[in-house]
């Protein structure tokens, strides 16, 4: 017993060596998506989704162009990302806006699609964003606001329940009656 | 919440209070008693009496009567899950079996409230 004892405090004092929480940046995927609605009022600028890990010291790399009104998945999205919205333009300048943190922090069974609208100020290079929507989905893409949506489903699965535990109660007592 | 929350608490909840208050019982039959009582009476408390309670629109006005709605059908739920109880266990009285339904509704609606 107290050798099983030893071997565990071992084992134990093994994993302060794992860095249990400190997962590769872009290997952990969360499903999430982002879309900004109005792209097309800068038809001079190109828009990025960029990164930027701890390592990256805030130079974030470039991930994905974006397409006006389109949700794009943040597949490397993570909470020890940072995810930015890039702009690049006239004169090759560039700007960029930082995605809320919050939003990395979602659970990696839903899904979250957040809607932005794009402001850029040319002059002052200032770009900011303006969340208008923000939705959760659930792991069969059921908005899970709309919680009435699983109603209908679940009230045939109380019916099959109720006919099937009555089924199986009588078929119990009827095999404790043969029994006696 | 939705129904589908409640109905897989509630089932979750009561059962596991029949099956402590239902020891010597048959476990196939307590666990089977706990998903029929709350698939019969919980989709009626949901779908057909709970529309009748007033909406919290006009909550103050309608308190009492939200309160008095609340536990009449509360007691109908009660009462039609003892009904169920007492005749799936032939040695359960009717006053053990009001007992442990009133026990096991009393479980599953305070621990929706406070956890839900």
């Amino acid at each position: 017993m107290a050798r099983h004892i030893l071997l565990a405090l071992f084992l134990f004092s093994l994993s302060t060596l794992a860095f249990s929480d400190m997962i590769e940046p872009g290997t952990h995927q969360v499903s999430q998506y982002v879309r900004f609605t109005n792209l097309a009022d800068y038809p001079n600028y190109a828009f990025y989704i960029a990164v930027g890990t701890v390592q990256d010291m805030g130079n974030p790399t470039v991930h994905a162009q974006l397409s006006n009104n389109e949700y794009a998945p943040l597949e490397r999205g993570y909470k020890f990302n940072s995810m930015y919205l890039m702009l690049k333009g006239q004169g090759n300048k560039s700007a960029l806006a930082l995605l809320p943190y919050e939003f990395f922090t979602g659970s990696s069974i839903s899904s979250r699609y957040i809607t932005y609208k794009v402001l850029y100020d040319a002059q002052a290079n200032n770009l900011t964003l303006l969340e208008t929507e923000s939705l959760d989905k659930n792991f069969a893409g059921i908005p899970i606001d709309d919680t009435s949506s699983l109603d209908i489903p679940f009230l045939a699965l109380a019916i099959l329940f109720a006919a099937g535990s009555a089924y199986l109660i009588l078929q119990i007592k009827k095999d404790k009656k043969v029994k006696k | 919440m939705s129904f589908a929350t409640a109905y897989i608490f509630t089932i979750l909840i009561e059962t596991l209070v029949l099956l402590l208050l239902l020891r010597n019982e048959d476990r196939r039959l307590v666990m089977l008693a706990g998903i029929l009582a709350s698939s019969i009476t919980l989709p009626i408390l949901w779908f057909v009496l709970s529309p009748l309670i007033p909406t919290q629109d006009f909550f103050f006005e309608t308190l009492f009567l939200r309160i008095f709605l609340i536990l009449f059908f509360e007691l109908a739920a009660v009462a039609a899950e003892a009904f169920i109880y007492r005749n799936i266990f032939s040695q359960l009285n009717w006053k053990r079996a009001f007992e442990i339904s009133l026990i096991a509704n009393a479980a599953s609606f305070f621990i929706g409230l406070f956890i839900l």
